[in-house]
């Protein structure tokens, strides 16, 4: 199978610190890939290292099958990175920045940005500086569109954006990987994001993936339980790597396990005399994988 | 984006540019086209007469001087500030900025960037002398004792040339180094390195500038001339074929630069580490060369022997360099130090 994006074991260092440190990805075809750390965990440096702005030190880029070259601007005509830190021509109107994108892609479609526009109220005639963070995303992303992308690359793509062009812009998203079979990447650290959109998460952590699959695999794969354990926490699961997070109250246990099958049974084997599942959103599944890696106690963050 | 002139880079060079280009223009224009608005305006005041008759045969003077002796360095040296400037802005504005970041997410080639700037500039130089060049044609069409149009061609190539190779002299600095202000500072010491070896070749041979040896001062001048800023006037003078040259070399060596630079070291005050080791050996030099210089001063006060002044001028010049050397070398670590330090994990 050819998959959109393919980064194997790439690394990258910005002097000692290492940015991005042995991650793999996939991305296939019209699929939704969701990028999810805390700030500084490497998400950035991940998606600039996909389109070949940056150069791994090491592991390697394909995108569409192929291996990225040190200049990677024929691959981009059919690559859009979205993202609120990127710069644009301060002097430039809307308008002559659509005219600079059309002048530089092959596949742009000027009737679908003038169309998109006009959804999102943005004026051709206003220059780049006098635009807010949002307005400059939502023409971003107008432009992106446009040009028809194969892969979209989004970095914080809700960055400045109110709710109800915010919900205007992740139905787009939608619509581009649903109709046209855009592969999509997207950092981001709105989990309420990702669980309406993605069907692949990665959580990223000091450079590293810390947990990655599909949504709803990763979602079955840890579980929370209130259990009451009369004997206490047993041996096995103490130091045990599948346990994420545990609390107690006396004997009201609560836990949350990751990658254990069928773990209410095994509790019940070892003398536990209520055990009830608790459901939980992607917002915790993401704080106890995290904890676990030390990140956050409790609410405060170590590092 | 195939192309040898990308359409999308040129729109954006001269949408974001052409107001710049303009100025440059005038800057240029300012001494050919100022000499005539001051001749009018004088005639205008003296209202014929002997005093008119005196302003017009001064402007034809001034006129023809300045088509058959000029010099870059004098008369015309707004010219060179405004194309090192124009150059800096050109090579640093976008890195600085952090538009290049943007370009490069997009379909955009290195070197179809650097290309478009440099002959952006490169245009705006050539375009701005060629309509120069016509004005001084049209005036001296009103010349009451006309120059020959092979020398109004003559100040016309050399303009473009030597404007051409600062230019490009300082593109390539401006590709070094980041900030408009490091490139100007960059660019005066490329420019006036070849000024500088001129006198340590002079002074380290004969003791003393001024008692230097013909054959001596022969060579050394011919080294100053490989600096544009002191080129010759005329075409019969072979350098021009050297300040040409330097036109393809200096985009060469920052295209050469360029394709180096790792997109995370875009903005770096030096864009390659290794352009360190040219700048610690540059300072050593130089300001070793201060040392030398004050050493042979106090041979020359004592009244020493030529020999004398010879071996401490080099004697002090090398130690001088070295202990320069030491002190810049101990800086960058002490800084790398620093940054290692405060780097994030």
């Amino acid at each position: 199978m050819t998959f959109s994006v393919e980064a194997v074991d790439v690394t990258k260092r910005f002097g000692a610190s290492v940015a991005v440190d042995g991650v793999s990805v996939q991305v296939q075809e019209g699929s939704i890939y969701g990028l999810v750390g805390a700030n500084g965990a490497g998400k950035t440096t991940l998606l600039r290292l996909v389109i070949g702005m940056l150069q791994p030190d090491g592991g390697e880029v394909r995108l569409f099958g192929e291996r990225l070259p040190r200049d990677a601007a024929a691959l981009r005509q059919q690559v859009q990175y979205v993202a609120p830190d990127m710069e644009l021509f301060r002097t430039f109107t809307v308008q002559e920045m659509l005219r600079y994108t059309g002048l530089l892609y092959e596949h742009f479609d000027a009737e679908r940005c003038d169309r998109l526009l006009d959804v999102l109220q943005v004026s051709r005639t206003r220059r780049v500086r006098h635009l807010s963070t949002g307005m400059k995303m939502q023409m971003r992303l107008a432009m992106a569109l446009s040009t028809r992308p194969q892969l979209l690359v989004l970095d914080e793509p809700a960055t400045g954006l109110d709710p109800v062009v915010k919900r205007q812009f992740l139905q787009l998203i939608l619509q581009e990987a649903a109709g046209y079979g855009t592969a999509v990447i997207m950092a981001t650290h709105q989990l309420e994001d990702v669980e309406r959109l993605v069907d692949h998460v990665a959580f990223m952590y000091q450079g590293r993936i810390v947990k990655a699959g599909d949504l709803e695999a990763l979602r079955g794969s840890i579980c929370k339980l209130q259990v009451v354990l009369p004997q206490g926490l047993p041996s096995w699961l103490e130091d045990s790597p599948h346990l994420l997070h545990t609390h107690h109250s006396g004997q009201l246990y609560t836990l949350v396990l990751q990658d254990i099958a069928d773990a209410a049974a095994r509790l019940r084997e070892v003398g536990a005399t209520y055990v009830e599942t608790v459901s939980m959103d992607l917002d915790e599944v993401f704080q106890y994988v995290m904890e676990k890696e030390g990140y956050v106690r409790n609410g405060i963050l170590l590092s | 984006m195939a192309s040898y002139f990308p359409k999308a880079l040129w729109y954006k060079e001269w949408r974001h540019h052409r107001g710049k280009a303009l100025l440059a223009f005038c800057a240029f224009a300012l001494v050919p086209v100022g000499r005539v608005l001051v001749l009018w305006t004088g005639l205008l005041t003296t209202n014929g007469g002997t005093a008119a008759m005196v302003n017009r045969g001064l402007f034809w003077k001034s006129f023809t001087t300045s088509l058959t002796s000029f010099q870059v360095g004098r008369g015309e040296s707004v010219s060179a500030v405004v194309v090192v400037l124009m150059a800096a802005i050109l090579a640093s504005n976008e890195r600085t900025q952090g538009t290049l970041l943007t370009a490069l997410s997009m379909p955009v080639r290195r070197d179809d960037w650097l290309r478009t700037k440099f002959l952006f500039g490169i245009g705006v130089i050539l375009a701005s002398y060629t309509i120069l060049a016509l004005w001084q044609t049209g005036v001296n069409f009103f010349n009451p004792h006309p120059v020959a149009l092979a020398a109004v061609c003559n100040w016309w190539v050399m303009m473009f040339i030597v404007n051409g190779a600062i230019f490009s002299v300082a593109f390539f600095a401006g590709v070094c180094v980041t900030g408009i202000f490091w490139t100007v500072i960059a660019t005066v010491g490329v420019l006036g390195f070849p000024v500088w070896l001129n006198l340590l070749i002079v002074t380290g041979t004969t003791g003393a500038p001024y008692f230097s040896s013909p054959w001596v001062s022969l060579a050394a001048s011919y080294v100053e001339r490989l600096s544009p800023v002191l080129a010759g006037t005329s075409l019969r003078d072979p350098t021009w074929v050297w300040y040409l040259a330097l036109i393809p070399l200096g985009y060469l060596a920052a295209k050469g630069v360029f394709m180096r630079i790792k997109t995370e070291d875009l903005d770096r005050f030096l864009t390659l580490s290794s352009l360190k080791y040219w700048l610690q050996g540059g300072i050593s030099v130089v300001v070793g060369s201060y040392f030398a210089e004050m050493a042979r001063g106090q041979q020359e006060y004592v009244n020493a022997p030529p020999a004398a002044e010879l071996g401490w001028f080099w004697g002090a010049f090398v130690i001088g360099s070295v202990l320069v050397w030491l002190v810049v070398y101990a800086i960058w670590q002490t800084i790398g130090r620093r940054q290692s330090r405060t780097a994030p994990s």
